[in-house]
C-alpha cells in the first residue's frame, strides 16, 4: 500500500434507471458512457481509454457475457477488457479493478461501466437467480431463500435485539423516496408516507413492498485517471479516491455469529477510513446500500455513524436527511433510485462526484460540504462482498 | 436532459422472446451423502474434524481450519432455539407450487450449530418478534414434490399435541 499512485474521478455518466424495455443492454450502457465522456469536458475519447472494466451480474439478461456486446457498441472492442462480478456490489468491483490498474501504474486512464438488465425475466425467475447466487446447496435448495428473505432475517433479529421497529424501517423508505422524487434519473419519482409503507403488502415479513428496492434496469459509468494524466489533461479540481476497503464473508447466512449487522462492512470501512486517514465523523455524505430498508439502518451502525443498535434512532431523529448530521442516499438510494445490480456501485460514485462538485440539480438536493468528504458503501449479497470507498474534492 | 427525455419517448417498449434455456444441475453430493441420507431418516447431520475437533454445519468433508480431510458424522440434537425468522410470501422459481407463505428460520442447536429450515405449525399471519428465542424440535421431511426439508416445530405446540 506504500507506493500507490493517486487516482481521480474525471468523468461520470448515468442512464435513467427503471423498467427499461425501451432499449437493449448496450443501448442503456451507451447513455451512461456518452455522458461520462462528455463529463470529462471531452478531454477523453475512446482512444485514450487503456482499460475497460465492465461490471454486470448477468444471467437475467439474454447474453451470457454481456461485456462483449456492450464494448462493441461503445467502440471499445479491441481494448484490454475485464468483466467482473461481485453480486450486488459488482459496480464497485468494477471501480476497484479500474482503480487498481491506475494506482499500480499499469495504465493512466481506465473506465468502469456498470450495466444491468433485470426485467427481461419474470419476478419468480429474477428472485430465484438472486436466491441461488451463492448459498444454493445448504440454504436455497431446502428453504427457498431470496434476497428479501435474507434481509428480513436481519430485520427480525435486529428488531428482537434492539429498539428497531417497522415504523423506523418505513422512515428510511420515506426519506429515500423524498429524494428519489427529486432525481430525474430515479426509478421511482414519487414521495410516500409511513402509512403507505406499513400498509403495503408483505413480501417477507417484517419487510413489505415499500421496504424493498425495485427490480430494474440501468447503467452508470466512471472514468478514472492517474494524477499525471489529471495534470496533462488540465482537469481542474477533480474528485480523488482517498481510500478503498474491500472484504467478504461466508456464503451461507446461517453460519454467521449473529444477524444484526455485516462484519464484512465493518472490516471494509476500517480499511477505507485508515487509508483515507479520516473518521466516520468526517463523512459529510454517504451513499449506502439500502437494498431493503433494514440494510440502511445496519449500514449506519456498521460504518460507525452510530453505535450498534442505534441505527433506528438516527433515522427517527432525521440525522440522515440533508441538513442532518450525515445525509444518506440523497439521490433516492437503491430503494427509490433503483438497483440494477452491476450499475449500482458506479451510480454511487456518480452521485458523490456530482455532489462534491456542487453540480446536483435541483439544488435543493445538493448537500452542503465543509471538508468535501463523501463515502460509498456497496454490499454484494448478504455481506458476501463489501466495498467502502472514500472520496474527497 | 430534455434531449435525453425526447430520445426515451421515441423508443416505445417493444420486446421479442428469446429461445428458452432450461438449467437443471446434477449435484455431486458423494462426499456429503450422509447428510442427504440423514434427512430421510429424520436426522440433521453435521461433521466434526477428527484432527482439530471443529464442528461443521453445513457438513463438509475437508477442514478449513487444519486442512485435514478426516471427519466424523455427528447427528445434531433435535432441539434448538430460534435465532431469527421470516415469512416468505415471495416465492422464487422452483417454489411457486407451494400454496402458502413459508416461514424460514435459523435455529441454534444445543451443539451451537446454526440450521436453516422451515418453521411449521405456526400461522404465517400470526407471527411476532416473540418467536425469537423460542424452543423448537428439529425434524426432517420429504415434501410431496420429492425435495427434502428441515422442519422446526415449537416445543410448546408439540407438548400440547402429545397431551
Amino acid at each position: 500500500m506504500k507506493t500507490l499512485r493517486r487516482v481521480a474521478v474525471i468523468g461520470v455518466g448515468h442512464s435513467k434507471f427503471g423498467r427499461r424495455n425501451d432499449a437493449l443492454l448496450e443501448e442503456i450502457a451507451f447513455e451512461a458512457f456518452k455522458e461520462a465522456i462528455e463529463d470529462t469536458g471531452n478531454r477523453v475519447s475512446q482512444k485514450d481509454i487503456e482499460l475497460v472494466v465492465v461490471g454486470s451480474v448477468g444471467t437475467r439478461h439474454y447474453e451470457g457475457s454481456p461485456a462483449l456486446p456492450v464494448t462493441e457498441y461503445l467502440g471499445l472492442a479491441g481494448k484490454p477488457l475485464i468483466r467482473v462480478e461481485a453480486a450486488c456490489a459488482t459496480g464497485s468491483a468494477a471501480v476497484f479493478t479500474a482503480y487498481n490498474a491506475i494506482a499500480s501504474g499499469l495504465v493512466d486512464i481506465a473506465i468502469a461501466i456498470g450495466v444491468e438488465k433485470m426485467t427481461e425475466v419474470d419476478t419468480p425467475t429474477s428472485t430465484a437467480v438472486g436466491g441461488r447466487a451463492a448459498s444454493y446447496l445448504w440454504e436455497f435448495h431446502m428453504s427457498g431463500t431470496s434476497f428479501v428473505a435474507y434481509y428480513a432475517l436481519f430485520a427480525t433479529a435486529h428488531m428482537a435485539r434492539f429498539e428497531t421497529r417497522e415504523e423506523d424501517m418505513a422512515r428510511v423508505a420515506v426519506k429515500n423516496h423524498k429524494y428519489g422524487a427529486m432525481n430525474p434519473k430515479a426509478h421511482f419519482q414519487r414521495e410516500i408516507t409511513i402509512e403507505e409503507v406499513l400498509k403495503s403488502r408483505v413480501i417477507a415479513w417484517p419487510l413489505k413492498l415499500y421496504d424493498s428496492c425495485p427490480i430494474g434496469d440501468g447503467a452508470a459509468a466512471v472514468i478514472l485517471a492517474s494524477e499525471d494524466k489529471v495534470k496533462e489533461l488540465r482537469v481542474e479540481d477533480p474528485v480523488w479516491i482517498e481510500g478503498i476497503g474491500v472484504s467478504s464473508d461466508t456464503s451461507t447466512l446461517s453460519t454467521r455469529l449473529d444477524y444484526v449487522g455485516l462484519p464484512s462492512v465493518v472490516r471494509a470501512a476500517q480499511m477505507a477510513y485508515k487509508q483515507a486517514r479520516v473518521e466516520p465523523g468526517d463523512i459529510e455524505l454517504a451513499e449506502v446500500h439500502d437494498c431493503f430498508t433494514i440494510a440502511e439502518i445496519m449500514a449506519y451502525e456498521d460504518l460507525g455513524f452510530c453505535k450498534k443498535g442505534e441505527g433506528a434512532r438516527m433515522i427517527r431523529e432525521g440525522e440522515t436527511y440533508i441538513g442532518g448530521r450525515i445525509p444518506v442516499n440523497v439521490d433516492g438510494g437503491l430503494k427509490a433510485k433503483g438497483h440494477p445490480l452491476g450499475a449500482t456501485g458506479c451510480s454511487m460514485v456518480y452521485e458523490v462526484t456530482k455532489q462534491l462538485r456542487h453540480e446536483v440539480k435541483p439544488s435543493s438536493r445538493q448537500v452542503p460540504f465543509k471538508k468535501y468528504i463523501a463515502l460509498t458503501h456497496n454490499v454484494g449479497g448478504h455481506g458476501w462482498y463489501a466495498y467502502v470507498m472514500i472520496f474527497r474534492r | 436532459m430534455s434531449e435525453k427525455k425526447s430520445e426515451l419517448a421515441k423508443a416505445a417498449p417493444l420486446t421479442i422472446s428469446s429461445r428458452p434455456l432450461i438449467l437443471k444441475h446434477e449435484i455431486s453430493v458423494a462426499r456429503v451423502k450422509r447428510f442427504w441420507d440423514g434427512l430421510e431418516e429424520g436426522k440433521v447431520y453435521a461433521t466434526r474434524c477428527k484432527k482439530c475437533g471443529k464442528l461443521y454445519y453445513p457438513p463438509r468433508n475437508d477442514c478449513s481450519q487444519c486442512l485435514a480431510s478426516d471427519v466424523e458424522w455427528v447427528a445434531l440434537s433435535n432441539e434448538g432455539i430460534i435465532e431469527t425468522f421470516t415469512v416468505s410470501h415471495l416465492k422464487p422459481q422452483g417454489f411457486e407450487h407451494y400454496k402458502e407463505p413459508y416461514i424460514i428460520a435459523i435455529v441454534r442447536t444445543l451443539e451451537g450449530a446454526k440450521v436453516m429450515g422451515w418453521l411449521e405449525g405456526v400461522s404465517p399471519e400470526k407471527v411476532s418478534i416473540g418467536l425469537v428465542g423460542q424452543r423448537v424440535r428439529i425434524t426432517t421431511t420429504v415434501k410431496p414434490d420429492g425435495y427434502p426439508a428441515i422442519v422446526f416445530k415449537l416445543a410448546e405446540e408439540e407438548r400440547k399435541v402429545e397431551r
